[in-house]
């Protein structure tokens, strides 16, 4: 009951925002950020052709932020209504038409509009600071950030990131989330290797009890009591790493494995097969 | 009102807190990384060994915070300001980051995400400013990898708010920290939940016109077991259809080791039921 509540509410709030990405086509930008006292940057920010406003950016904020009094001058508030519960200012999400930092335009990009504590305390020290830039912007470029040149280099990119509240909410909300369920993860191939962990003195360690023969991985050279050290650069200490690990691989892709055999660090590649 | 109030807190998740730096020599490394449920970088750290740990990649962030346990379990003192030096600070990828300094404290928005499960796996850190300056780095969403460069220069130290730094600093937000965890206990979540692997058949596909076939049985596999044959024509996998192999291995994705799959088969005009024992694999 309570579930069904949240998602009728979730539906409510999401749903009038549901439109179509439009994509723009756009060459790499280089923005000059400014860098605080606190080891913060800054960057220019105009909404809907409004502003500069003077944002922080911020690759560990999922949402991007905008406070109010931005949000009145820029004219984000139009057909938003007050909630009757509404701490810190908070006025839901809007989407942004024009959303550009220092001459880098993204359509359509959503912002939530509150008056963040942190954001407020920010703009007393350093003069108006109006909110965040966060994943939503950047994860549509190729971003560099070079703290010595202090610039902020946007590529544009080929990922279409996704609405963040919604696919944490579908997540909290789903059966597999809820106590006691079990995450199952797939990889998008078969390699034909099995593992058993060994508790050594310098920790876990995933040794190969198992390949079949004939299959990707013999193919590839992997033998029977090797020790699986990294897989695709990532470590390998533990089932959960190589599910991880293998997580993205796909047939006839290149799967690149560092083993230890007999003593010696050695590096395979395995070619992942179509198959269950 | 709770939906309001979860929006209200993820968007809470984005703050700060404070601090120092160190230079390194050139060289480019590719650092993989993972995106958490709220689309967090989260990358691995060992640190002195120990581990891995979990951090979330934060330009928001002043310095590198970790947990008092992470500390404890790698062996950090804290100084008596809560800072810690790690003598080897390694993330997934080769790169050590040489004398990182790091505040040992829990910020609001670990607490907060840890407490409501909300990045799908546990959140043990903050790699902030005091690390990240030294590097040049380049992050692109539709690549696994990130790239870092070491710099040879000393960033600026980072000062805070008054001498505070840490959660002192965050304009009165701790308490939405204990608010989120509360919001976990009643949506029965935890930091990490259990993994497990899809379960292994043991039969290489190869897609034909009118659908799958199996192209081989791996020899001593749960399917050879179960009869599986080359040249069987894949019909059913979990009693739906399949018309390709992507579809096949999508109706297994979630039948992890330990149960059984349903398969059906054509074999000579023939239609066979056949019930496959999954095992650990990959």
């Amino acid at each position: 009951m309570k579930k069904t509540i949240i998602v009728v509410l979730l539906i409510a709030c999401l749903s009038s925002h549901v439109r179509a990405e439009a994509p723009v086509a756009s060459a790499a930008v280089t923005v000059p950020f400014t860098l605080l006292k606190t080891g913060h940057m800054t960057v220019p920010v105009k909404l809907n052709g409004k502003g500069p406003y003077t944002l922080i950016f911020d690759t560990g904020a999922p949402m991007s932020i905008v406070n109010n009094r931005l949000a009145r001058d820029a004219g984000l508030l139009k057909d938003k209504p007050v909630a009757l519960f509404a701490p810190f200012g908070s006025r839901g999400e809007v989407k942004v038409k024009d959303f550009e930092v220092g001459g880098q335009k993204a359509a359509d990009v959503k912002v939530a509009i509150m008056d963040h504590p942190t954001v407020e305390l920010f703009s007393k020290h350093f003069g108006p600071i109006d909110g965040i830039v966060g994943f939503p912007f950047f994860a549509r470029y190729k971003v560099t950030v070079d703290y010595q040149k202090k610039t902020l280099t946007f590529e544009p990119g080929t990922y279409n990131p996704p609405d963040v509240m919604q696919a944490m909410l579908r997540a909290i909300l789903s059966p597999e989330s809820a106590d006691g369920a079990v995450r199952v993860v797939s990889g998008g191939a078969i390699l034909g290797f099995g593992v058993n962990q060994e508790n050594r003195t310098s920790g876990p360690a995933l040794v190969v009890d198992r390949v079949y023969l004939g299959g990707p991985a013999d193919i590839g050279g992997l033998k029977k009591g090797d020790h699986l050290t990294l897989v695709n650069k990532r470590w390998t200490d533990t089932p959960a790493d190589l599910l991880e690990a293998l997580s993205t691989i796909k047939p006839n892709g290149a799967v690149q494995v560092e083993v230890e055999r007999m003593g010696k660090t050695m590096t395979l590649e395995l070619l992942g097969a179509a198959g269950l | 009102m709770r939906i309001y109030i979860l929006m209200l807190t993820v968007a809470l998740l984005a703050a700060s807190a404070m601090v120092a730096a160190e230079p390194a020599k050139e060289k480019s490394y590719e650092v993989p990384y993972r995106l958490t449920l709220p689309k967090h970088l989260m990358v691995r750290a060992k640190i002195n060994g120990k581990g891995p740990f979990n951090f979330i990649l934060d330009t928001g962030a002043p310095a590198l915070f970790f947990t008092e346990a992470v500390a404890a379990r790698a062996g950090v003192k804290a100084d008596e300001k809560g800072w810690g030096e790690c003598e080897r600070f390694e993330l997934e990828g080769g790169l050590v980051i040489p004398k990182a300094r790091g505040r040992i404290d829990t910020p609001f928005q670990l607490e907060g995400m840890n407490g409501m499960g909300l990045a799908g796996a546990e959140i043990h850190g903050l790699i902030g400013y005091n690390i990240l300056a030294q590097y040049r780095m380049t992050i692109d969403l539709a690549s696994d990898r990130m790239l870092w460069t070491p710099m040879a220069w000393t960033p600026e130290r980072p000062i805070g708010f008054g001498d505070a730094g840490g959660s002192a600093a965050q304009g009165s937000l701790e308490f939405i920290g204990s608010m989120m965890k509360g919001l976990g206990g009643m949506l029965g979540r935890k930091a990490t939940p259990a993994v497990t692997g899809r379960g292994q058949a043991g039969i290489l596909l190869r897609d034909e016109v009118d659908g799958p076939v199996v192209a081989s049985v791996l020899k001593g596999s749960p399917s050879d077991t179960a009869g599986v044959k080359q040249g069987d024509r894949l019909r059913k996998v979990a009693d739906r259809s399949v018309t390709s192999s992507a579809e096949a291995l999508d109706f297994a994705a979630k039948h992890a080791a330990g149960k059984t799959l349903a398969l059906q088969v054509e074999r000579s005009g023939k239609s066979i039921d056949l019930t496959i024992n999954l095992v650990e694999g990959y």
